[in-house]
């Protein structure tokens, strides 16, 4: 193995290291178990390595392997849809101490609607409101325009309120139609 | 409106993220990602030895790939077989190159260069009279004959930019830092006179809430998409949503215009149309809510705009909305054993009228085009020009 090989290889094993966990959570959300998110991430990472040489003096290798992230998941759905249902469920839940309350059962439904999102629509409420990426980010990240990000979010917020059962009525913001003055 | 279910996303997904098991940080992570890319080094080695047969079929949702990837007898390894010239002259497309000065110019379809700037560009569109050169910092417009041009600084590094429907004019959109509201900076890009400047032409600033997109407009209407069935549950009649949640519609009103209609993101036929005086405020208080086939809807999008451009602008919009967009065109197809490359190169691009999409990366010696313009998508391989950074996008 030549030296330089060696220390890319080195390089990579500490991005690597530094990113992994990172990458992991992200791949979690958006998958909905750790076995597929485990699978989606070491396909990230090896799709990473073969453009490492041309990426790794770059500012950004991390949005790079974001991307790919990103895009093989939405890949993966692509093709596992005409055979599979996209109904991942979420596992090892945190937080099984919790009563039942109303808080509770929204919070399921809630991942119940994430569950069966378009996948593209998952993953712009993932770096949004997970990541906290600003939306020319995410457009970026996604290869997609701003307004698409926006609107794809826009998409998911009302299909997750109307699943909620309107959380804005319940919270007093729903409006009636009233007389024009 | 939409706080309450941001706060409980965020504050879910944080706690279940932080749930990742410890396993996570394996250390032969890299190890193993450095052996499987040895291994499909060697398959697509092998592959591109044995490939260049004849007709391809893709996968399950079975496009056709007449490839116009052909082996190269000499030495047996693949040659695009689309060059710059057809792409030039069977699709209209000019692509940005930068020369070894570091110049960046775009190559028309004529095979001529028209200079740009030395700011390296994240995107460069053909507009009706001009292309837009657009920057990390800047927007340029430049004449097709390179000879006249202007510059418009960003707000921020978060403005980024709209193309209404005639190509006639383009929106600086600028995000407040709290993400509440988007200042909007209209410039016309007419270049009527070959001597004047974009840049003399007046400018039309306003502010809307940051829960309206501006899909398009006229010199009169203002298009937008947001979210209303979560709000109205998709009723009928009369609503307050500029009283009630600030949307800025008498912004809009005093930057000229005279209607505004904003299509639903879930029921795009569900629109709410806003009566504007311009110049002053609002004609009179509330929107109309309600299907946009409906009379009542129809009314108001013919009586809002005196150039009855409300009710076509509108249709218009909810026709690119509705299970339409580009996305959802080209992510339906099966791209087979290019799909990886086609999704994981340094850039990619989408045509503003939906005819093609392209993947590349600079410096790269072939670059992916998917066309549409056939009966059948086509996937090719295409050699871009020398020094390509990427396709100018047209909207004419």
């Amino acid at each position: 193995m030549s030296e330089i090989k060696s220390s890319q290889d080195e390089e990579f094993r500490e991005y690597v290291a530094a990113r992994s966990a990172a990458l992991h959570r992200a791949a979690y959300l958006l998958t909905g178990n750790w076995a597929t998110a485990e699978d989606l991430v070491q396909t990230t990472l090896t799709k990473t390595y073969l453009a490492w040489g041309r990426i790794r003096t770059t500012d950004s290798v991390d949005a790079y392997a974001r991307r790919i992230l990103y895009n093989t998941n939405a890949s993966w759905w692509r093709k596992r849809s005409n055979r599979e249902k996209p109904t991942e469920v979420f596992e090892d839940r945190p937080d099984t101490s919790r009563d039942f309350t109303e808080h509770a059962a929204m919070r399921d439904a809630m991942w119940r609607h994430i569950a069966v999102l378009p996948k593209r629509q998952r993953a712009v409420l993932v770096l949004r409101y997970y990541e906290n990426r600003s939306d020319p980010q995410i457009a970026d990240i996604l290869g997609i325009s701003v307004g698409t990000v926006k609107s794809q979010a826009s998409r998911a917020l009302a299909g997750m309120r109307k699943r909620l059962g309107t959380p804005s009525a319940a919270l007093g913001l729903a409006m009636e139609p009233r007389e024009a003055a | 409106m939409s706080g309450d279910i941001e706060s409980l996303l965020r504050s879910e997904l944080a706690e279940l993220a932080d749930a990742a098991p410890p396993s996570i940080n394996d250390p032969g992570l890299a190890d193993l990602a450095i052996a499987g890319a040895g291994r499909i080094r060697r398959r697509r080695r092998i592959s591109a030895a044995a490939s260049g047969a004849g007709l391809l079929v893709l996968g399950a949702a079975v496009f056709v790939w007449q490839p116009w990837v052909a082996p190269d007898l000499n030495d047996g390894t693949i040659a695009a077989d689309t060059s710059t010239s057809e792409a030039q002259s069977e699709l209209d497309m000019e692509f940005v190159v930068e020369d070894e000065s570091g110049v960046y110019q775009v190559l028309n379809e004529d095979g001529d260069y028209i200079p740009l700037g030395n700011q390296e560009p994240t995107s460069v569109y053909r507009l009706t009279d001009s292309y837009m050169y657009e920057t990390e910092s800047e927007v340029s417009l430049t004449s097709f004959d390179g000879t006249t041009g202007s510059d418009f600084e960003k707000s921020n590094a978060e403005t980024y930019t709209k193309v209404n429907s005639d190509a006639t004019q383009i929106a600086l959109v600028s995000p407040n830092a709290e993400y509440t509201a988007e200042a909007y900076r209209l410039v016309d890009v007419t270049m009527t006179d070959a001597t004047a400047e974009a840049a003399d032409a007046p400018e039309i600033n306003f502010t809307a809430n940051y829960l309206l997109t501006l899909e398009d407009w006229s010199a009169s209407t203002a298009v937008f998409t947001s979210d209303l069935t979560s709000t109205t549950g998709g009723d009928s009649g009369a609503y307050f949503f500029e009283e009630e949640f600030n949307w800025g519609l008498e912004s809009v009103a005093a930057a000229g215009f005279e209607s505004v209609a904003v299509v639903d993101t879930t029921d795009p036929n569900y629109v709410c149309v806003a009566d504007l005086d311009a110049g002053v405020g609002l004609a009179r208080a509330g929107e109309e809510c309600g299907q946009v086939d409906s009379d009542v809807i129809q009314t108001e999008l013919n009586a809002a705009a005196a150039d009855d451009s409300a009710g076509e602008m509108a249709e218009a919009a909810i026709a690119r909305y509705t299970g339409s967009d580009l996305y959802s065109i080209f992510g339906d197809y099966d791209l087979g054993e290019y799909e990886d490359r086609f999704y994981e190169s340094g850039g990619m691009w989408t045509d503003p009228l939906g005819r093609w999409e392209m993947s590349g990366t600079h410096g790269e010696e072939t670059w992916l085009l998917l066309d549409v313009t056939g009966e059948e998508p086509v996937l090719s391989e295409l050699t871009p020009p020398k020094g390509v950074m990427m396709p100018v996008l047209s909207y004419v």
